[in-house]
């Protein structure tokens, strides 16, 4: 059985988002466990969708997110956990 | 039902309150109900007394209005209590509000204050951060009220054409009384888009948005006890419905931060909301993340859906989830005051109502007549397919200083044998109508700051009204059943709730790449629309970085484009039009 890790949903984050945080001058080693995908401009409230639907189709599972809550939701190291734990429920 | 409230009296004397107009409704809550919550921001509670106090000092650190001031005062402010208190200013002045919103590019934002010819604007303190950008260039002088700054020195001293009013002025100024107002001055001035790239001010007066309030607050036997969702931002028109319902009943309006809109579940249990009022595209989002479970939001009264096509499927959803919520379907655009028709879900019934899994749109409010035509504005017969256009106490005053948009959109068919006007379009279908046009009279479009003499619509001459074209495609009803939505007439179309000109894109993305050929597809397609849009453009050489920044400088966030395809050989149709329906399944191929 393999499990993902909230490294690997990071490390997916980081490479979706890899063009906008390029061009907002954000380096991988600067985005920290808080970064906020959104307040930093990365997505926007529309984007969440699409998100969603990456790491969906990524992790080849449907998550629901209801029981996180909109501060965690768009932060880089809540939600990798939250998608780690998600699957790791699942599998 | 309501009763229909006729047009308000006419007599202005020493008594503003005499004429009703949009402000009496809250005034009289807070009259009833001072020490309740007229407004809640971000969890933090604000009663109906203090909330108008705080609109009085606003209105009163402007001091007396201008003679030669247009009837206008913008608010550059949302999803704050200043916002509110600045929009009640506004009114309390005798103006109409204008707001303006952030998330516009500065340049979009500049040319509506310039248009509406505002003096005056109350500025919030997020949206200070943008308030540089869009004075650049403003050579009319304004008063410009930060009420959350103690010193506004350097502000003053940037701008030096401006007069800056910060809380010093609030606090010293005397409450101001509210100063009379006229039924047929503005109550507010909302922009949509408009094909040629300039956004079109939709004027609505008082009258027409308390003949709206009236059919609302009683249809749905609105109390202080409710309260009401706040999600659209205020420049979009279905605000008007959460915010003046719910205070012409001393009801409560809840608006949440930015980042309580990404969790409406959550916003809907912790605000003890029993008024839901959203764009259907909100449901479909809380669907996605999982917050349309069974019994979820058991407290919700009412649930109100408006501002595009509401799919079937999600509004089952939103039936299990809400089970003692009565849910409607509201349908109508800013110019005839948010809404027009309603329809109300059954789960028994509906579904076999629905046209392509599109709940109807239903019937006409009271005292609005609408009928379905063709293109010479006869009424087409039972079940066929036609556009909708209506008119009543809500048609607006049409666009502000925009003479031929307005009568291009507010017609005057001569319907015939017509004794007693124009039936609603259930018992419609025989009258017969004259083809000839009457344009609106000339005087329609005039200054908003002429308000006074309007004779401008819905008398009617002849036998004739004056009918505002929506340019929806709507199917009309046989047999009793309701009106179905089938689509758009023109090139506008539907994104997440606004009404979009893909002619105004178009322009914007052939001037910022240079191109003779720029087409805009809306994309992906949604039951009701689009969630986005998607361009090609006519070359194979285009500056990615610079063109996206040039766009994104001009037009709305709905209005960017998520995607940008090179094609220099954009497929074209027999007619040497742009064939957009091939274009469509190079998206659909794609996918």
């Amino acid at each position: 059985m393999t499990t993902t890790a909230a490294t690997d949903v990071r490390a997916f984050l980081l490479e979706q988002y890899a063009e906008p945080l390029a061009r907002h001058g954000v380096s991988a080693e600067q985005v920290s466990d808080g970064f906020d995908l959104l307040r930093e401009g990365i997505i926007d409230s529309l984007g969440i969708l699409d998100m969603v639907a990456a790491i969906e189709e990524r992790f080849g599972m449907t998550i629901d997110f209801e029981n996180m809550d909109a501060e965690q939701l768009t932060r880089v190291g809540a939600l990798s956990r939250y998608v780690e734990a998600a699957i790791r429920c699942r599998t | 039902m309501a009763s229909f409230v006729s047009i308000p009296r006419c007599d202005l004397d020493d008594s503003p309150e005499r004429t009703r107009s949009l402000r009496s409704g809250f005034l009289q809550s807070c009259d009833r109900f001072p020490g309740r919550p007229a407004l809640e921001v971000a969890g933090k509670a604000i009663g109906y007394a203090e909330l108008r106090d705080q609109a009085a000092a606003f209105a009163g650190a402007f001091g007396a209005t201008g003679d030669d001031e247009p009837s206008l005062t913008a608010v550059f402010a949302d999803r704050s209590v200043t916002a509110y208190a600045g929009i009640l200013a506004a009114l309390f002045r005798g103006h109409g509000y204008v707001p303006l919103n952030t998330k516009y590019p500065p340049d979009r934002t500049r040319g509506m204050l310039s248009r509406s010819g505002c003096r005056c604007m109350i500025v919030d303190a997020d949206s200070e951060a943008q308030l540089d950008d869009v004075l650049a260039g403003v050579e009319t002088p304004l008063t410009i009220l930060l009420p959350h700054r103690d010193d506004v020195d350097d502000a003053a001293a940037r701008w030096p054409v401006h007069r800056f009013l910060g809380a010093r002025d609030v606090a010293g100024a005397p409450m101001l009384d509210p100063a009379p107002v006229a039924p047929d001055g503005l109550a507010y001035l909302l922009f949509t888009s408009g094909s040629t790239g300039t956004p079109k001010g939709v004027m609505v007066m008082h009258r027409n948005v308390l003949a709206f309030v009236d059919v609302m607050a009683d249809r749905y036997g609105i109390s202080e006890q409710d309260r009401f969702s706040q999600l659209p931002d205020l420049s979009f028109d279905l605000s008007v419905l959460g915010l003046w319902v719910a205070w012409e009943r001393g009801a409560c309006v809840c608006c949440p931060t930015a980042r309580q809109v990404i969790k409406p579940g959550r916003f809907i249990t912790d605000s003890r909301l029993t008024v839901w009022t959203s764009v259907p595209s909100v449901a479909v989002f809380m669907k996605r993340l999982g917050g349309l479970k069974p019994d979820q939001y058991p407290a919700l009264r009412w649930s109100l859906f408006c501002g595009e096509a509401l799919p079937l499927d999600i509004t089952q959803d939103w039936h299990s989830a809400a089970p003692n919520s009565v849910i409607e379907n509201l349908y109508g655009p800013t110019e005839l005051t948010v809404a027009c028709t309603y329809y109300r879900f059954d789960a028994e019934t509906t579904p076999a109502e629905c046209e392509r899994g599109i709940v109807p749109i239903g019937q006409a409010f009271p005292g609005m007549t609408i009928q379905v035509v063709n293109d010479d504005l006869r009424p087409v017969e039972p079940g066929e397919v036609g556009e909708l256009i209506a008119t009543g106490p809500q048609l607006s005053r049409g666009y502000l200083n925009d003479r031929v948009k307005t009568e291009a959109a507010f017609v005057k068919p001569l319907f015939r044998n017509c004794g007693t006007g124009v039936s609603p379009v259930e018992q419609g279908s025989e009258r017969s109508v004259n083809h000839r046009i009457h344009r609106r009279d000339a005087g329609a479009t005039q200054d908003a700051g002429a308000t006074q003499d309007s004779e401008m619509i819905s008398k009617p001459s002849g036998d004739g009204r004056v009918f505002y074209r929506t340019g929806d495609l709507v199917r009309r009803p046989s047999a009793g059943g309701p009106m179905t939505y089938v689509g758009r007439k023109d090139d506008q179309i539907q994104i997440l709730g606004s009404r979009v000109e893909i002619g105004e894109i178009e322009a914007v993305l052939r001037e910022q790449a240079g191109v003779d050929t720029a087409v805009a597809i809306g994309w992906p397609r949604t039951a009701g629309g689009a969630a986005g849009i998607v361009a090609f453009l006519g070359t194979d050489v285009a500056e990615m970085d610079n063109l996206g920044r040039g766009v994104e400088a001009c037009l709305p966030p709905c209005m960017v484009p998520r995607e940008y395809r090179l094609m220099p050989n954009i497929p074209r149709n027999a007619n040497g039009k742009v064939d957009r329906s091939a274009l469509l399944r190079i998206l659909e191929e794609s996918k």
